[in-house]
């Protein structure tokens, strides 16, 4: 087989496997198609290759192969004499390729199984193919193609809601293995023979695989499986200890969930679906009923994603009260305050503090700053806010309905919350209007009426099997066609919503206010996060309103009801409070993952507040006993094993356990006790490493090893434990102390027991190349002749 | 070759060596005592051979060992060798340059037994029959009768072995393996104890026939006797200077001796797991890059009997790994082929050898 075939073997193999990480993206038979693709694209350049074609001229004609398999497959009706691509195919091509982009946006994974998408991954796929055989056969620069091969594993795993599977991220990174390998293997033997006279070591090795790549082969594995392991083993990390994940946040399917400065949206709708309903905080005070706790808000919206929008760096902590809340021209030395004292779990990992809006005075210090525009207290280090407790003052903004009916909605506080999509669609813009029609161009009474579509008059259903997220794509299936969302959706959908009536509005990412408990104090679960849109009104300011139906929270904010006489509103009286989910929630209600013993958890949880030992020292001191044992078994293991030996019979057994364990003591106290030597060299070298009068003692221990080994008596009975005692003191009291601890403590022995583990896995990756080997050598032959 | 094989400790080695080590009172060059090996004997009872065998082995071939070393100057290991393949009842090569003793050493031994002892000087023109003999007819008598040739000795020395074409050769070489000589349809067997001592030069090529692999394997050691110390040089000039010591040199055994003393070596206890180490070592030689031709399950044999003799003459009854480890080049080197490479390494037959001994690991005892 020659170098080029070899190299176009694997760099189709690394195609296929890198195009497995598409496969929770698309759907249908595209890899299959795709594979066959590549494969007769790379059969292309190796027959071209073989027939001393140009160089130049092979891509072209694989290219010129690719186009015409594609159209062949797929837009067979539009070419000329049902065999030319022309003019007819290419627009219809492009056609389906900007209809599969539309599908893209709009749909979430997995796609549907459409045949423009197909297309669009088959073309994708095998264009990816053919540059990688381009890069890797023709310009000899396999490492590049690993670029192409990182960029096709990004796709998905940025556009995927969660991430991908870890274990997707194997075949790819095999792939680029043996790709690189094939290449190094060609490249080396452009150098002729390898000769073998500098090493004996080799000679006991199995001729077929030649040493460096099998070499090759060990590290890169080795690597793959620990880059792929090790994540999956290790805690997740804190936010910002080493930066956010590809995908938005950590990973989020351990207990903890977490709250990234990047994607705040995605993560919310994470925890809610997925993540543990655990606590996420307790408070206490606060505004009878409890209080919507927010984290931040959402100002920007590009069409695609809700984001924060660049901010200045904020103002500093330090105690005192901070600005006033953006927009309130009253006089806020009248308005109500009310204090809350709040417990944030170590499962809650957010940079961003949960405090209620609009927020006077907080007690966090030092690390922590505010922005003055959205009042909410984000880390400045990347520490979270998990395991912090502390106090705060808030207003109790309480607008009437007449002073928001009458508040003029002219300017915008900001660059940004004002701001309608380009790509807003009409029919958005037309509904709204339609919905709003009553309000005779008072804002705040399109506010309500819009409201009030969202909840009752729309037509719309709670569900958080939506995923789609709130993009524009999705905004205007959930608003127009499905109707089925969750909080994003009617969040999102009702910022726009007031944005096209000229309302500047931002989304409010946060809790909603929890269960009561029996002390006045609220817990606030995982499953409480929540988004809800801030609507600007003059004079007044930010002000919330609850778009979401009330299946999932019973009531609107009370300045939201008043004026409007909507009768099919179901929202209770004014006075009514808001109130948790829990407490008014139907029975058969789509709610995520209700727990019906849930009220019981969280009783416990409250009980337990406030005591530190429940509250994790009791778990951290267990787990440092957990550790301390995990670290004392090397320990026991040694002194149990040496008691053993040490208590056995004379004899055979006996001996050899004895001699076990001088090897052992050697090598624990950092000797280099050959493997391969006889007793008798070892007993050689046991005598130049102690002193004199031990060496009677080592070699009437080495001689009764070799009798007893060698002598072929099987009745010979011999006491060497005296000898194998004075042995041992004698190297344990030669080495230095630090040697002596660590002898105990980490016995290097079993590093040496370790290490022959670890010999006898690379021996079975051996045998498995070995294996590859012998496969490859059956089946090339005859590749051999058909080519 | 281990130094401390050598040490003349036979003599006054005490049975009960378990005990307190003797030695540990003496000088700081006692600490190093490793030889001598009688553990065993003193614990249980041997039942094939008694320690009087090994005491007179020891002796005896203590003896042979001053003798020779009276000619041979500085190469104790050459001499254990040698004297380890008589009692082995093989037979040894050497192969080394021009005027370094290799004639020498084979008288030597040949000199220090009683015994018959026939030197044969190879050249082009020797026939085979002047190897094995030849039937010539007896007037007398009138009948053909058998003349005897060269091999029909206790000792055959074989000078420049690759010198005589590869007939002749062939006879000897045939009667070395079969020990018996057929002529005319008559087999005479060759009289106990049988040892070929051949020498061959390697560097004189011009004219030569070398030893085809088949016919090297059957020599069970080859030894290249080296250029001697500088100091040993000079004694060798004071000492031959005065006379010739090969003619001062007195037997000082015979044959029945050596062969009671071939019967007490072939007593010697080899274990399993030295067996299994012999066969992963030649086994070894068949699988490495570096050779060419692995050695053959004779030299298996050959190494198994080099290491009983060398165990014996260690005083031991039983055999050691380590006994194998040292005759495993003077027994393997000459039986091997490096391969191409290897030798544009620069690395000789020895080197792999040992390189493998350094590589290939004990056979794993079943408990520790």
């Amino acid at each position: 087989m020659t170098g080029h075939a070899r190299i176009s073997l694997a760099a189709w193999g690394a195609t296929v496997l890198g195009a497995l990480v598409l496969t929770p993206v698309f759907s249908g038979p595209f890899l299959f198609i795709s594979a066959f693709l590549c494969a007769l694209v790379t059969g292309v350049g190796v027959l071209l290759q073989n027939l001393r074609t140009p160089r130049i001229v092979v891509p072209i004609v694989q290219l010129l192969v690719l186009i015409e398999l594609l159209s062949l497959f797929f837009l067979h009706s539009t070419m000329k004499f049902g065999l030319l691509p022309l003019k007819a195919t290419a627009l219809e091509f492009n056609s389906q390729l900007v209809d599969a982009m539309d599908s893209i946006n709009r749909f979430s994974a997995p796609l549907p199984q459409d045949p423009h998408l197909t297309l669009f991954a088959v073309s994708v796929i095998s264009a990816t193919g053919f540059l990688i055989h381009v890069i890797a056969v023709q310009l000899r620069q396999a490492a590049w193609s690993g670029l192409l091969l990182l960029i096709m594993y990004t796709v998905p795993a940025a556009t995927v809601h969660g991430g991908l599977p870890w274990l997707l991220f194997i075949p790819p990174a095999i792939g680029y293995i043996v790709l690189l390998s094939a290449e190094g293997r060609s490249r080396l033997s452009r150098w002729g023979r390898r000769i073998s006279g500098v090493s004996h070591l080799d000679a006991a090795e199995p001729v077929e695989a030649s040493a460096l790549g099998q070499a090759g082969r060990r590290i890169g594995l080795t690597v793959v499986a620990i880059a792929a392991l090790l994540p999956a083993l290790l805690p997740t990390l804190p936010e910002g200890v080493i930066g956010n994940g590809l995908a938005g946040g950590g990973t989020g399917s351990g207990i903890g969930a977490s709250i990234s400065s990047t994607d705040p949206m995605l993560d919310m709708g994470k925890n809610l679906k997925r993540g543990d309903n655990v606590v996420a905080l307790t408070y206490k005070g606060g505004p009878t009923g409890g209080t919507y706790l927010r984290l931040t808000a959402l100002d920007l919206f590009d069409g695609n994603t809700w984001r924060i929008a660049p901010r200045s760096p904020g103002n500093k902590l330090n105690g005192s009260d901070l600005t006033p809340p953006p927009g309130y021209t009253g006089d806020l030395s009248k308005v109500q305050q009310s204090s809350m004292e709040i417990d944030v779990t170590r499962t809650f990992r957010s940079q961003f503090v949960p405090v209620p809006y609009p927020l006077h005075s907080i007690s966090l210090k030092r690390d922590w700053r505010y922005d003055a525009g959205s009042l909410d207290v984000v880390s400045s280090n990347g520490s979270i806010v998990g395991g912090k407790k502390y106090k705060l003052t808030s207003y109790d903004l309480q607008p009437t309905p007449d002073q928001l009916h009458d508040a003029i909605t002219t300017g915008a506080p900001d660059q940004y919350t004002a701001v309608v999509p380009q790509k807003t669609p009409p029919a958005i813009k037309a509904k709204t209007a339609e919905i709003t029609a009553a309000a005779k161009d008072n804002k705040f009474e399109a506010a309500v009426l819009i409201q009030n579509w969202f909840r009752s008059g729309g037509g719309f259903t709670y569900s958080t099997q939506n995923a789609k997220g709130s993009g524009m794509a999705a905004l205007e299936d959930f608003l127009l066609n499905n109707k089925e969302g969750y909080c994003e959706q009617f969040a999102t959908g009702m910022a726009l919503m007031a944005r096209i009536i000229g309302i500047p509005s931002r989304v409010g990412i946060g809790f909603l206010p929890g269960t009561a408990g029996k002390d006045g104090e609220f817990t606030v679960k995982m499953h409480d996060m929540h988004a809800w849109p801030e609507l600007y009104f003059q004079g007044i300011g930010w002000v919330r309103f609850e778009p979401t139906p009330s299946a999932r929270v019973a009531a609107t904010p009370n300045w939201t009801v008043a004026s409007t006489e909507n009768p099919t509103s179901p929202t209770t009286a004014p006075t009514n409070v808001p109130t948790t989910p829990g407490d008014k929630e139907t029975p058969g209600i789509d709610r995520p993952r209700n727990d019906p013993n849930l009220p019981n958890d969280s009783g416990t949880a409250i009980v337990d507040s406030g005591n530190w030992f429940t509250n994790g020292g009791g778990k951290a001191i267990a787990g440092g006993l957990g550790v301390l044992l995990l670290l004392c078994i090397p320990w026991l293991v040694r002194t149990l094993t040496r008691r053993r030996r040490f208590l056995r019979p004379p004899g055979r057994a006996g001996a050899e356990g004895l001699w076990a364990e001088i090897r052992d003591t050697s090598r624990d106290l950092g000797l280099d006790w050959s493997d391969i030597s006889t007793p008798r060299q070892a007993g050689q070298w046991l005598t130049s490493k102690l002193p004199e009068d031990t060496h009677p003692a080592v070699r009437r221990l080495a001689r009764g090893i070799e009798a007893l080994r060698y002598a072929g008596d099987a009745g010979l009975e011999l006491d060497l434990r005296d000898d194998a005692t004075a042995v041992r003191q004698a190297l344990w009291s030669r080495a230095r102390a630090r040697r002596r601890w660590r002898a105990r403590l980490l016995p290097p022995s079993w590093r040496w027991y370790l290490s022959r583990g670890t010999t006898e896995a690379s021996d079975l990756l051996d045998e498995f190349d070995l294996l590859l080997a012998r496969l490859r050598s059956l089946i090339l032959p005859k590749r051999a002749h058909t080519s | 070759m281990n130094p401390e094989m050598n040490t003349e400790t036979t003599d006054n080695e005490t049975p009960a060596a378990l005990g307190p080590t003797p030695t540990a009172g003496e000088n700081v060059s006692a600490v190093n005592d490793w030889g001598g090996h009688r553990v065993s004997t003193t614990a249980t009872s041997s039942p094939l051979a008694g320690a009087g065998d090994f005491d007179e082995l020891s002796e005896v071939a203590g003896r042979v060992r001053r003798a020779m070393e009276q000619v041979i100057e500085g190469k104790p290991d050459v001499v254990e060798v040698a004297i380890t393949v008589l009692l082995a009842e093989g037979h040894l090569l050497i192969e080394d340059v021009p005027g370094v003793g290799k004639t020498m050493l084979a008288k030597a031994l040949a000199k220090s037994i009683d015994c018959t002892v026939r030197r044969i000087q190879f050249t082009p023109d020797l026939l085979p029959s002047d190897i094995t003999g030849v039937s010539v007819f007896n007037q007398e008598i009138r009948d053909f009768e058998f003349k005897p040739g060269a091999v029909f000795a206790n000792i055959v020395v074989g000078d420049e072995i690759n010198r005589a074409s590869p007939k002749t050769q062939a006879a000897l070489l045939e009667s070395m393996e079969e020990r018996q000589v057929t002529v005319d349809t008559t087999t005479y067997h060759l009289e106990s104890p049988f040892m070929v001592i051949a020498t061959q030069n390697p560097i004189e090529m011009e004219g030569t026939y070398p030893l085809p692999e088949a016919q090297r394997d059957r020599f069970m050691a080859r030894v290249s006797m080296g250029y001697p110390e500088p100091a040993a040089e000079l004694r060798m000039l004071d000492g031959h200077a005065a006379d010739d010591p090969l003619a001062n040199l007195q037997p000082v055994t015979d044959g029945q001796q050596i062969l009671r003393l071939v019967k007490t070596v072939q007593s010697v206890h080899v274990s399993e797991s030295v067996k299994e180490y012999a066969v992963a070592l030649v086994g070894a030689t068949r699988r490495s890059q570096e050779l060419r031709l692995g050695a053959s399950p004779r030299s298996t044999l050959h190494l198994i009997r080099a290491a009983r003799a060398a165990a014996a003459l260690d005083a031991r009854e039983f055999v050691l790994p380590d006994d194998i480890q040292e005759l495993a080049v003077p027994v393997l080197a000459h039986r091997v082929l490096p391969a191409a490479e290897a030798h544009l390494g620069g690395r000789g037959a020895a080197d792999i050898i040992s390189g493998l001994v350094a590589s290939v690991p004990l056979p794993r005892t079943r408990r520790d």
